[in-house]
């Protein structure tokens, strides 16, 4: 059962096309090019419950636009959008209710007062009763050590106290769904680690759903069991990084350190470089396993030392990108 | 020179992208003037002249006072707080170009664009409602000029002066409100001064800031002799200098306060 | 009632949290209360010197004058703290500030209006009362309860009328997507038509404020009928009728708003 349901989303923009110069100005206050932008074209995808999902893309691919849609804050130009059956156009405060967002880029605490003054707020806003007050926030003080900088003023905090400020107060209240965009941007490795073990912590515990857009691929390693690729509006991948992996870049490389240089051909892998003993080579997972080309390699010059490498996320996530362009 | 002519048509070219603000603006200040009209129709209620003037002169006094505030728009305080706070100021200082003149460039550009795009059209309906605002005489238009542009070289510097607060005091909102306060009150731009009663009269006469408005309004009017002219005239040439002498002062001290502080 | 009691408990946090916030700042409110002082006492006095060159204002002579003046500050004062964020409307619509308020359960206009409470706004409050009471005394006035609650009902409907068309004006913003802000400007609209008497505009102008653009019950008619002037519209007390426009005015406005909240964009990415 989906607990998000997305379908054929769209999201159009009006866009004024603006001529330059002083006469272009003036020529602007009397007419008007207009031209028709879509943020979003068309896209469908279900999310089940306890899901941690990454929605990736290159800047201006629309992950910002679809969240925002998601989380009701941005009406769509057609298509719908169901949150545990309710639509959050329509249904907001409900829909809201369950929801926990962190946009990376902004902060909802009040920035002049301690920390504990917003959650204070928040848990009026939210109606939430002490008892379970009490319980997320000694949860959330065990996976974020909340309590050291919970009296500090949130203009003093560092971006990643703040970062963490902010998940801990999205989830103050217990959504069942959490959607955090960007939530890793500009955060050095210790925060980075951090929000990551939250993430996992607060999945695990509570099965809370989890939609992440990220463009630290790292992000994607560590989390996610799938994900989404958009570009340019439209969905363009959409299933686990193994999956993925497998499909667009499954190659892997063997790296080999021989005892006197020499050059070993294989009908099943490419050899790509040969620097005095060291060979590298390429072939596909599915064509041959690693332990095969080096036994059969093995039998034509002894082996010193092995290396295996696999296709990096990068490089799979960049192939995605630019098949999506064409 | 060239930079600065050049940032006067950017300001120019931005401001004219605001349609909407401009027709919103100019449907206000028609308001406005109506009412000012009304207001001074009411209380002169047919009588003839008072303190000096009369009904009719008043009216002109205050469409011409309301175009006049929307040219006098200062950016320049409110620049140079916004400075101080992002901290851009030091990067300013650095500029090949003096900022001030910058500034004023600025301020010169919006000033260009207000007149066609509100005081034009405010002149045109505020004939049609009230006949046209016309001056005393073609001698007194002359003068109106010249006391208008110095008028606006001393509010200029003033909101320039109180901008530099901002190297001081960081967070500029009371001041600013009182500022505009008295401006209104004390320039005679909504009630001029020679409805006061004598001693503050005389007092607040000595002020500058009667030469923004009061003055060149007065001229307008054909209010003054040409040797009451010819003296407040001088007057306000008088402040515009001493204002300008403080202003100068200010930026020094202001520039070698950043180079101390690091911006 | 639970959602009334509700409602008080956030406004009431809100609150706590933007007087916390103020007190940062200590030496903005001194500055402000010392700018109102010198505001609200100086342009009474520019009316006074008119009156005193003139003799009356649209039939009003400086003891009603006195008094209108009062009320008018006082429901400006009131305003000035419930919805002085409606000025920064325009801004929060192009800068997308109000992501924040539609992702909690709450009504969004409600939120805005007690994020940043104006306790400057009290502030104002001080001379406008200085004034208040200069005028009552000036016309003499009684202080029965009748009374009272005329000037109460002039007063909430008045703040509500002023309200009601800042909300107005900020809530265009989310179709015209600019950050022109003629919150002021209408703002000095206000001025005009509550501190001086309807009676100094033409005909036309009248009616139009009186039915159109219902600004002349913000002071006007309800200080005609609270200082017993002949010439009431209908046979019930006027600043009864104050009350019903501004309630409804104040409803309808926040009606703009729901609407406009729909046609809203946030900004960036």
């Amino acid at each position: 059962m989906n607990i998000i349901k997305v379908n054929h989303l769209v999201k159009e923009y009006k866009k004024i096309k603006k001529e330059k110069g002083l006469k272009g100005a003036v020529k602007n206050l009397f007419v008007q090019d207009i031209e028709y932008v879509r943020a979003v074209d068309d896209i469908s995808f279900g999310i089940e419950k306890g899901d941690i999902a990454a929605y990736i893309g290159p800047n201006g691919a629309g992950k910002s636009t679809t969240v925002k849609m998601l989380s009701g804050i941005m009406q769509p130009s057609s298509g719908e959008i169901l949150i545990n059956g309710m639509s959050p156009q329509k249904e907001r405060k409900r829909v809201v209710r369950n929801l926990g967002v962190v946009f990376g880029q902004r902060s909802q605490l009040n920035w002049n007062l301690r920390l504990g003054e917003t959650y204070d707020l928040l848990k009026r806003i939210y109606q939430i009763d002490d008892a379970l007050y009490e319980k997320n926030v000694k949860m959330l003080d065990e996976i974020f050590q909340i309590s050291e900088f919970i009296d500090t003023p949130v203009r003093q905090l560092s971006l990643g106290q703040r970062m963490r400020g902010d998940l801990a107060a999205a989830m103050l209240h217990s959504p069942e769904i959490l959607f955090l965009d960007e939530p890793t941007i500009g955060l050095d490795v210790e925060a980075k680690y951090s929000v990551r073990k939250f993430i996992k912590e607060i999945n695990a515990r509570n099965k809370t759903t989890i939609i992440l857009t990220t463009h630290d691929l790292g992000d994607v390693q560590e989390l996610c069991r799938r994900l989404i690729i958009i570009n340019n509006g439209k969905i363009i991948e959409d299933g686990s990084l193994d999956e993925l992996a497998d499909r667009i870049a499954p190659y892997r490389r063997l790296i080999i350190d021989f005892y006197h240089p020499a050059v070993v051909r294989h009908p099943k892998a490419e050899l790509i470089s040969v620097d005095e003993a060291r060979a590298v080579y390429k072939f596909r997972k599915d064509e041959i396993t690693a332990a095969r080309l080096i036994e059969d390699i093995s039998r034509t010059a002894p082996i010193k030392e092995v290396g295996l490498q696999e296709a990096k996320i990068d490089d799979i996530i960049r192939t995605a990108y630019h098949a999506g362009q064409a | 020179m060239k930079a600065y002519l050049f940032v006067t048509k950017i300001r120019i070219q931005s401001a004219l992208a605001y349609r909407f603000n401009v027709i919103s603006t100019i449907l206000i200040q028609c308001l406005l003037m109506f009412a000012m009209a009304c207001f001074w129709k009411a209380a002169y209620g047919g009588t003839g002249v008072v303190s000096g003037t009369g009904e009719q002169d008043m009216l002109t006094y205050t469409m011409i006072s309301i175009i006049m505030g929307n040219l006098l728009t200062m950016g320049v305080e409110g620049r140079i707080e916004g400075s101080v706070r992002t901290g851009s100021v030091a990067l300013d200082m650095l500029k090949p170009v003096n900022i001030y003149g910058i500034y004023l460039a600025e301020d010169l550009g919006d000033m260009a664009v207000a007149f066609f795009q509100i005081a034009v059209p405010l002149l045109i309906i505020g004939s049609v409602m009230f006949g046209f605002p016309a001056p005393a005489s073609f001698v007194c238009f002359i003068i109106f000029l010249l006391s208008f542009s110095i008028g606006y070289f001393i509010n200029w510097i003033l909101a320039g002066l109180l901008g530099m607060c901002a190297f001081r005091v960081i967070s500029m909102g009371p001041i600013r409100n009182v500022k505009g306060f008295i401006m209104k009150l004390l320039s005679g731009s909504v009630i001029p001064l020679w409805f006061f009663p004598d001693g503050f009269r005389v007092f607040l006469e000595f002020l500058p800031f009667v030469n923004i408005y009061q003055l060149p309004l007065g001229i307008y009017i054909g209010r003054y002799t040409f040797e009451e002219m010819f003296w407040r005239t001088a007057l306000q040439m008088f402040w515009c200098m001493v204002l300008w002498l403080i202003f100068h002062a200010a930026q020094k001290k202001a520039a070698a306060a950043v180079l101390i502080q690091g911006g | 009632m639970q959602i009334v009691k509700y409602h008080v408990s956030v406004a009431a946090t809100l609150i706590r949290l933007s007087i916390q916030s103020r007190l940062e700042y200590p030496f903005m409110l001194i500055g402000h209360v010392l700018a109102n002082c010198v505001q609200w006492v100086a342009g009474f006095a520019a009316i006074k010197f008119v009156v005193d060159s003139f003799g009356s204002l649209g039939g009003w002579g400086y003891e009603s004058l006195a008094f209108l003046y009062g009320m008018s500050v006082l429901s400006h004062g009131l305003a000035v703290i419930l919805f002085i964020q409606t000025w920064y409307m325009a801004y929060c619509v192009v800068e997308g500030e109000y992501d924040m308020f539609l992702l909690r359960p709450m009504g969004v206009l409600f939120q805005f209006l007690f994020e940043d409470f104006n306790l400057i706004g009290i502030t104002d409050m001080i001379p406008g009362l200085m004034v208040f009471f200069y005028g009552c005394a000036k016309v003499h006035i009684t202080m029965t309860f009748a009374n009272i609650s005329m000037i109460l009902f002039a007063l909430i409907g008045g703040t509500l009328i002023r309200g009601a068309v800042w909300i107005f004006c900020g809530s265009l913003s989310f179709w015209t997507k600019s950050t022109a802000n003629f919150t002021d400007m209408v703002g000095a609209l206000f001025e005009r038509v509550s501190m001086y008497p309807l009676t100094i505009y033409p005909k036309w102008a009248q009616v139009i404020f009186t039915y159109l653009l219902p600004l002349a019950w913000i002071t006007f008619y309800p200080v005609k009928g609270i200082l017993g002037m002949e010439g009431s519209v209908i046979p019930v007390p006027m600043a009864a009728v104050s009350l019903g426009v501004g309630a409804v005015m104040f409803v309808l406005s926040c009606g703009l708003f729901r609407l406009g909240m729909h046609r809203y964009e946030s900004a960036g990415s």
